[in-house]
């Protein structure tokens, strides 16, 4: 049996308007199933992180469709686009971008604000995400009492706690040292075998070698798509429509 | 092969549709495989025509089973045909979750709403505290003169109902001013329903009261010279702080009785000496502060009628006032005798007042005065406004990130604008809050320095935040749009 993909992107492209306007993707098509754990690399100024802004609904290509989970966010209002970030995907920044006034828990709990959930069931969930991620005991505290990693954790869990279908994360590892990053990169599979779509832009190769999938950019195109486990997946359609 | 070529989507009723509670996109193993045809992916206008948002074989959303109730098996419900002509099924699912689904619940949107403040407590108390100001202001601006009429009031109620003030009056027809006949006193105190009776004439232009005679003439001191006939204590509610009113014992002597403020300008007590129309005058009594509608006595002297009589012509010394105490409950009616008791001959020539009428005229007073610090209250909440739409634009751009973050949790534009909105509205009402309470303060402090009665219109407690948290309102407006206008990804974008 023959997975359909939970995200695809079709011809996307995206200019910035300028002189000379800015091509950052070009004709990209790219398809990814339910559960994958895809590295997405490429030098800074590839355009890997205009692509994936585009495959989180944060940014509209210029040209092409999103298709997630069957519908194709380009094609949806802004408020459809905010209904699927609330709650088909999810995000992890290389900044956390955690509110410092909040507990860790607060934080994740905060990932749920805008899933019209009552402030316990966030609370519950929230707790359960932590402890997903190891950190049920850092619960209270703030994030400026975790270390960099542990931020990333909350972080994640924040993503995960409202159970999206996509989880992204831009450079997750970025700010962290290799050790932690590798734990990072660790919860990050966990998830992706717990059923959730990963997917993740690092321009680190060694880190990216950890992942079952390893999509490379280059002057915004897919020069190549290499699976580890090619076996278990169907093969890519990249290029051929065309 | 043309976008126009594709197919229009298999009708597959094996798919399945999630209902309100699903919150998960998950693969329909049924569908058939996308990837055969990947062109079939690349329908053009996904918002017309029955089904065009599902590309065909691609994944379709699956109801999740809510775990407490189904235990985690997957229920696959038959999809009902899509109706023609709408934005297909799953739009119509999107859609009618954005209108159902989307609005936060009010405590959470209080609680973000509050998290700036909250988490820069200082920042936002120095915000508040601008409009703090004004509203402090236009409290203590509509409080004070509040608490002069409270007052008012409270000597009304107490014994001024009974009060009737009677002076010479202008004739209608010539503009004149009619004197009050000398027997006036005598006729009212005859008046049975009069309990007591207090004259008061002028004395020749230019007498004033001189602490001694060394001077000199134009330091008056502002204290008028009177001569005082009657009972003041009963018509007044004079009481004397020192010494006594004339009798007759002094009523023959160069004798003298002072206003409160007279005694302290002329930093004299009973028993001294003062310089009145060039000879000494020896004080006898010196008033207590006298009831607010009579004040203007505090800062007078008044002569004994039987020296002034041998001293002044009797044309000298005209009747300014006659001040009547009528019996409780009387005033009405000895108010309409009282005309012509006082000058049979033209009654139109005397003109009656009470207390009710200087009550207003006083109030009228503080109402000029009122404008001038209510402009001022004005001008301290424009600057307060100003202020917290400094802080939040400068939080807008602090906080960029967050603002990113929370679009990428699904905040709409709206949800993040209102966020901001009301932000600035909570700090617009702390400063209401503040202000009140200092305001009332102030008119604490004031009325307490006076010895009046402590009052502030119910109102201004109210209207003092509102006001304020308009004013927050409108200075959140602009940082708020800015807010909500930054597309999350240049929100996102960290420098």
């Amino acid at each position: 049996m023959t997975l359909a993909p939970q995200l695809a992107l079709r011809k996307v492209d995206k200019v910035y308007p300028g002189h000379p306007p800015l091509h950052v993707l070009k004709d990209i098509d790219l398809s990814i199933q339910a559960g994958e754990f895809v590295a997405v690399v490429g030098p800074s100024g590839s355009g890997k992180t205009t692509m994936l802004s585009i495959m989180g609904t944060l940014d509209q290509p210029t040209a092409g469709e999103v298709w997630i989970g069957g519908v194709n966010a380009a094609a949806i209002g802004e408020v459809e686009r905010s209904v699927l970030r609330s709650d088909v995907i999810g995000f992890v920044f290389q900044q956390f971008f955690l509110l410092p006034s909040l507990t860790a828990l607060d934080n994740v709990a905060e990932g749920m604000l805008y899933q019209r959930r009552r402030r316990a069931e966030r609370r519950r969930l929230a707790m359960a995400a932590l402890e997903q991620v190891g950190l049920a005991s850092r619960a209270r505290h703030r994030p400026g009492e975790l270390s960099g990693g542990e931020q990333q954790r909350v972080a994640i869990a924040r993503a995960i706690a409202g159970q999206p279908g996509i989880l992204f994360a831009d450079e997750p590892t970025g700010a962290l040292d290799q050790t932690s990053g590798h734990l990072i990169v660790d919860y990050l599979r966990t998830i992706a075998d717990a059923g959730t779509t990963v997917v993740v832009i690092t321009h680190d190769q060694a880190l990216a070698a950890r992942f079952d999938r390893k999509v490379s950019l280059l002057d915004g195109a897919i020069v190549r798509d290499q699976r580890r486990r090619a076996s278990l997946r169907p093969p890519s359609p990249v290029g051929a429509s065309r | 092969m043309t976008s126009a070529d594709h197919s229009p989507p298999p009708d597959d009723a094996t798919r399945v549709w999630p209902a309100a509670e699903a919150s998960t996109l998950q693969f329909d193993p049924t569908a058939p495989d996308a990837l055969a045809s990947p062109d079939a992916l690349a329908s053009p206008d996904a918002l017309t025509g029955p089904g065009a948002l599902t590309p065909p074989g691609a994944l379709v959303p699956v109801i999740p089973p809510a775990p407490s109730r189904r235990g985690g098996a997957t229920r696959l419900r038959p999809a009902a045909r899509p109706r023609s002509g709408s934005g297909g099924r799953l739009g119509r699912w999107l859609s009618r979750r954005g209108k159902t689904r989307r609005r936060m619940f009010l405590s959470d949107v209080v609680a973000t709403a509050t998290l700036g403040p909250r988490s820069r407590p200082l920042r936002a108390i120095l915000s508040a505290v601008g409009i703090g100001v004004g509203v402090t202001a236009l409290v203590a601006v509509l409080g004070i003169p509040a608490s002069q009429q409270a007052q008012l009031q409270a000597e009304y109620d107490a014994w001024g109902a009974n009060v009737i003030v009677v002076t010479p009056g202008q004739e209608r027809q010539t503009g004149e001013t009619t004197a009050l006949p000398d027997t006036a006193p005598a006729m009212v105190g005859r008046v049975r329903l009069v309990s007591s009776v207090f004259t008061v004439r002028s004395t020749p232009a230019e007498t004033y009261a001189y602490r001694n005679d060394q001077v000199p003439a134009g330091e008056t001191g502002g204290v008028t010279v009177w001569v005082g006939q009657g009972d003041p204590v009963g018509a007044l509610h004079a009481e004397l702080a020192s010494g006594h009113w004339f009798d007759a014992a002094n009523n023959d002597l160069p004798t003298v009785v002072l206003g409160a403020t007279a005694a302290d300008r002329l930093r004299v007590g009973v028993g001294q000496r003062v310089w009145i129309a060039r000879s000494w005058w020896v004080v006898v009594g010196v008033f207590d502060r006298l009831p607010r509608y009579s004040a203007e006595f505090d800062s007078a002297a008044f002569l004994s009628p039987g020296w002034s009589a041998r001293l002044f012509e009797a044309d000298q010394t005209p009747i300014a006032s006659i001040h009547v105490n009528a019996r409780p409950g009387q005033a009405a009616r000895v108010r309409s005798v009282m005309a012509a008791t006082v000058n049979p001959a033209r009654p139109s020539g005397v003109q009656v007042s009470d207390l009710s009428m200087l009550a207003y005229s006083q109030t009228s007073v503080m109402e000029t005065f009122g404008m001038l610090a209510l402009g001022l209250g004005a001008v301290a909440l424009l600057v307060g406004g100003i202020g917290i739409a400094n802080t939040m634009v400068v939080a807008v751009m602090e906080r960029r990130g967050e603002i990113g973050l929370r679009r990428s949790l699904g905040a709409r534009t709206g949800q993040i604008g209102l966020q901001f909105v009301l932000e600035a509205t909570v700090m617009g009402f702390l400063g209401g809050l503040i202000g009140i309470g200092l305001g009332a303060y102030a008119v604490f402090c004031y009325t307490a320095y006076q010895g009046i009665v402590f009052a502030v219109p119910l109102w201004t407690l109210a209207a003092g935040p509102a006001v304020a948290a308009a004013v927050g309102v409108l200075a959140g407006l602009y940082p708020s749009l800015k807010a909500a206008r930054q597309p999350p990804t240049t929100a996102l974008r960290v420098v």
